[in-house]
């Protein structure tokens, strides 16, 4: 196919070294990068940042990308590792001074004083992040990147049963905090 | 709902637009990252950790400033005075530093209400570094006191308050229900008794 011959080439310039190659490469997944690393944040400042270190990181592994999976594939799993450990510091910074500090100012979408808000588009992020970061990662690669259970289990590293459970975890919480929205 | 209404739902929330010019350039800020780290690559290994290169030693310094926060929490209510010693203040910079470096840009108050200390933070890192301040104000409800910066804003007794600090070291409270100026003492609006300092200012 073209496109993916195209691609075949920029990614082997990129190799190389050839920024400009590389810069096509950013140009053509970065859409993508975006929404997965906004839906596993729910911050756009964060996925902003999330979406830049992806590249980054891809351009500096790309001597280990092989070809065996598709490149939109292999670029998404640096970007869901990116966020998971995103996510483990940001857990780990909340519950240090959660013990000591005894409300938060900024709105907290895991807080159970904030109500659901309005906007549908806001209302389905903030049930996103309420799921666990590996049920939201399970989602995210299912249903926006229209993933099969198997190339998500290649993302995540894991069996393919554990994507296929978390799948099903993550789709009974978001039935039940969403039940409202189906019309 | 089934799978298939569910998987409606979640597709049926757009994720947001970016702005044109964002993802324009996007791309060539990637390089630019690229090229920074390249030629800063022989100097440091990327570690996440700046000077501190071991996590537990990182968490070390992290459990370290909050006992030092909950020790400016039990010496400002066991004082219980109306003035704040100069052993207080210095304590409460000493404090302000090691937060800042906690939650860089994002520390916009450090509320001790009922003795209990009440992070305010923002939730990204837009707080610029201004000169921090103290704040006490002694009213018909007890006691408000506050670590906050020049620029932010702090609620007391149910008004709020813009802080201002100048570079001679006075302090400015803004409201609607009064103007309060530092001059070495204390002074009162709408019935709240209120002491201000700036925390680099040698006084």
């Amino acid at each position: 196919m073209d496109g993916s011959a195209n691609e075949g080439e920029l990614i082997a310039r990129s190799q190389n070294g050839d920024h400009a190659a590389f810069e096509t490469l950013v140009r053509m997944h970065q859409r993508m990068i975006h929404a997965l690393t906004y839906r596993m944040t729910g911050s756009r400042d964060d996925a902003a940042d999330l979406a830049q270190e992806t590249f980054v990181r891809a351009y500096m592994e790309l001597g280990n990308f092989r070809g065996e999976a598709r490149f939109s594939t292999w670029l998404s799993r640096i970007a869901i590792n990116l966020c998971l450990n995103w996510r483990k510091r940001e857990a780990r910074r909340q519950n240090v001074y959660q013990r000591w500090a005894t409300a938060l100012e900024f709105t907290n979408p895991g807080c159970e004083e904030n109500p659901m808000p309005d906007d549908l588009g806001q209302r389905v992020q903030a049930a996103l992040n309420w799921l666990p970061p590996k049920q939201r990662a399970a989602i995210v690669l299912t249903v926006y990147q229209e993933m099969s259970h198997a190339d998500a289990a290649r993302v995540l590293g894991c069996p393919e049963a554990t994507v296929a459970w978390r799948v099903f975890a993550a789709r009974r919480k978001l039935r039940r905090m969403l039940k409202n929205l189906n019309r | 709902m089934k799978n298939h209404e569910l998987e409606k739902v979640l597709k049926s929330a757009p994720a947001p637009d970016w702005p044109r010019g964002y993802l324009e350039s996007f791309p060539g800020r990637v390089i630019a990252q690229l090229k920074c780290r390249v030629r800063s690559a022989s100097v440091e290994p990327r570690t996440g950790f700046g000077p501190f290169r071991s996590p537990f030693l990182v968490w070390s310094v992290r459990l370290a400033a909050v006992c030092i926060l909950f020790g400016v929490a039990f010496v400002l209510w066991e004082s219980n005075r109306a003035t704040v010693t100069d052993r207080e203040l210095a304590q409460a910079r000493k404090y302000v530093l090691e937060l800042r470096e906690l939650f860089p840009g994002q520390l916009r108050a450090i509320a001790f209400e009922d003795s209990r200390p009440r992070l305010i933070l923002a939730e990204s890192p837009v707080v610029a570094d201004t000169q921090p301040v103290y704040v006490s104000a002694h009213g018909k409800r007890g006691c408000q006191t506050f670590i906050t910066f020049s620029g932010q804003q702090i609620r007391l007794d149910g008004h709020e308050y813009e802080v201002l600090a100048n570079a001679h070291g006075g302090v400015m409270l803004i409201s609607e229900t009064g103007v309060f100026v530092s001059g070495g003492t204390t002074a009162r609006i709408g019935g709240l008794r209120i002491e201000a300092r700036e925390l680099n200012h040698n006084t």
